[in-house]
């Protein structure tokens, strides 16, 4: 089993964290993401990312506001929620505190 | 050579090669079955298409018009399979488990709120709706012109959104998961017949009614009654009118701001208040806040002789579901929070018919015991 495939799992529990980072600094549309996951190890597909965004938006983290584009039609421009928000910045912590604990546990 | 098929995704027309065609097909289907119990299913899909749209659209040149086949192939490999319900569990597994499951999933069709057409009296909403709730469609129908009666035409105007928000019935699936039946051409044909008979005298009964009623107000109004209102209260009717209009208004970009951001100024709707609930108590607010306007309007009009007269009352109705419909269409045309609005629009009412069905099923379920 490769290590592409033993981190699968966690690459993709972890999407939803780097969605909430991504959107986080600026105001993005789905292709953004895509074009930004895709540029690393957390690389995924439209298939994927398109429920996971409506679901984040179902549960009031994400929201989007329609905009026109010059290169066709109107896009959906994301932004994070007040309660996305906290939630990143509770993420934040959590996952200095994981790193901190394996940095902690042996050598 | 190869035979070329033109494809609408999302609003735009695209040439396809055959085989390229039914890959296209076959990956939109599978992508509908495994999003089949999300609420954001159309919504989905429509992005799904959006993006697939774009990426036909990096294939095509003015000297290339068509998509071909390895093309199609190698866009529905790039979109990577759509990934199925929302629970962890199935997010987890390996995308080879998630075809299985959302395959066994496949005969439990769920029944969704479709409109039918098949012996439709306008655009199939009761139809639809009483498919939904295996209800008599007739009693729909009644129920529908009795609301229309009771707020001024302000039903007409659900119907309509209803109409506009809720899909058609185009496939045999689509069908299926609105009767929650299968069905077959000598059902469909059976039926239309039954149903258009009814809907014609559904017609002349609704015809017959409306005129009574408008009879009825006549005859009513006018009668001398004990407190009539002093002559100068007649200057500030127009004062009021403009108040009456102000307060709809005033609802109307509530009611926005509500359902686009779930909050109204400051006030942010409580989490566990699904927003359905929350749209209606602001309606029901709003009747309160204008019921007094319109009680003053309504005692006007009874002190003078003759009454209002129906034409009046039929008038205001149709004036203000005209300039209700001006206004809706000019700015979903023009204001994208109000676009926003309707897009959002059809998961409300599907919230709201979900907890409704609900809500009938725990009824049920508590009614033995």
């Amino acid at each position: 089993m490769s290590l592409d495939d033993r981190f699968a799992a966690i690459r993709r529990g972890l999407l939803e964290y780097l969605i909430l980072r991504i959107v986080a600094v600026e105001r993005v549309y789905a292709a953004d993401i895509l074009k930004r996951l895709n540029a690393t190890d957390f690389a995924t597909q439209e298939g994927t990312l398109y429920p996971l965004l409506s679901k984040m938006r179902r549960d009031g983290l994400l929201d989007y506001e329609w905009q026109e584009s010059d290169a066709g039609p109107p896009r959906k421009y994301y932004e994070l929620t007040a309660s996305g928000k906290s939630q990143l910045a509770e993420l934040n912590d959590y996952w200095k505190h994981v790193n901190a604990t394996i940095a902690k546990l042996g050598k | 050579m190869q035979t070329v098929i033109s494809v609408n995704l999302n609003g735009h027309a695209y040439q396809l090669e055959e085989r390229g065609y039914s890959t296209l097909r076959d990956y939109l289907a599978r992508a509908e079955q495994a999003l089949s119990d999300n609420p954001d299913r159309a919504e989905i899909m429509a992005d799904l298409e959006q993006a697939i749209a774009d990426k036909c659209q990096r294939y095509l040149s003015p000297h290339k018009t068509v998509v071909t086949s390895v093309e199609v192939e190698a866009i529905v490999v790039e979109m990577g399979p759509v990934e199925g319900t929302t629970g962890e569990s199935s997010r987890a597994a390996g995308s080879s488990q998630e075809g299985s499951q959302s395959d066994a999933k496949a005969p439990a069709a769920p029944r969704r709120l479709y409109r039918i057409m098949d012996g439709a009296v306008i655009a199939g909403v009761c139809n639809g709706v009483a498919a939904f709730f295996q209800i008599e469609v007739t009693l729909v129908r009644i129920g529908f012109v009795i609301m229309a009666l009771i707020t001024k035409g302000a039903g007409i105007l659900a119907y309509v959104v209803t109409m506009i928000v809720v899909p058609e019935a185009t496939t045999a699936e689509a069908r299926a998961a609105g009767t929650g039946a299968p069905i077959n051409a000598q059902d469909v044909i059976e039926r239309a017949r039954q149903q258009y008979a009814a809907g014609r005298k559904e017609w002349h009964r609704r015809w017959r009614q409306q005129r009574r009623q408008w009879r009825r107000h006549n005859r009513v109004a006018g009668v001398p009654i004990a407190y009539a209102p002093p002559p100068w209260t007649m200057g500030l009717m127009p004062l009021l009118g403009l108040v009456h209009i102000l307060l709809f208004v005033v609802m109307g970009a509530f009611l926005i701001s509500l359902v686009n951001t779930g909050a109204i100024l400051d006030w942010q709707l409580p989490p566990d208040v699904p927003l359905w609930a929350g749209v209606l108590m602001l309606v029901v607010a709003y009747q309160i806040a204008v019921s007094p306007l319109r009680a003053f309007e309504k005692w006007q009009w009874m002190a003078r002789p003759g009454g209002e007269p129906g034409w009046v009352a039929f008038s205001i109705t149709v004036t203000w579901l005209v300039g209700a419909a001006i206004v809706v269409w000019i700015a979903s045309n023009h204001i994208p929070e109000i676009r926003e609005f309707f897009q959002r629009l059809p998961e409300l009412i599907r919230d709201f018919t979900y907890a409704v069905r609900d809500a009938f099923a725990r009824q049920r379920e508590g009614a033995p015991r």
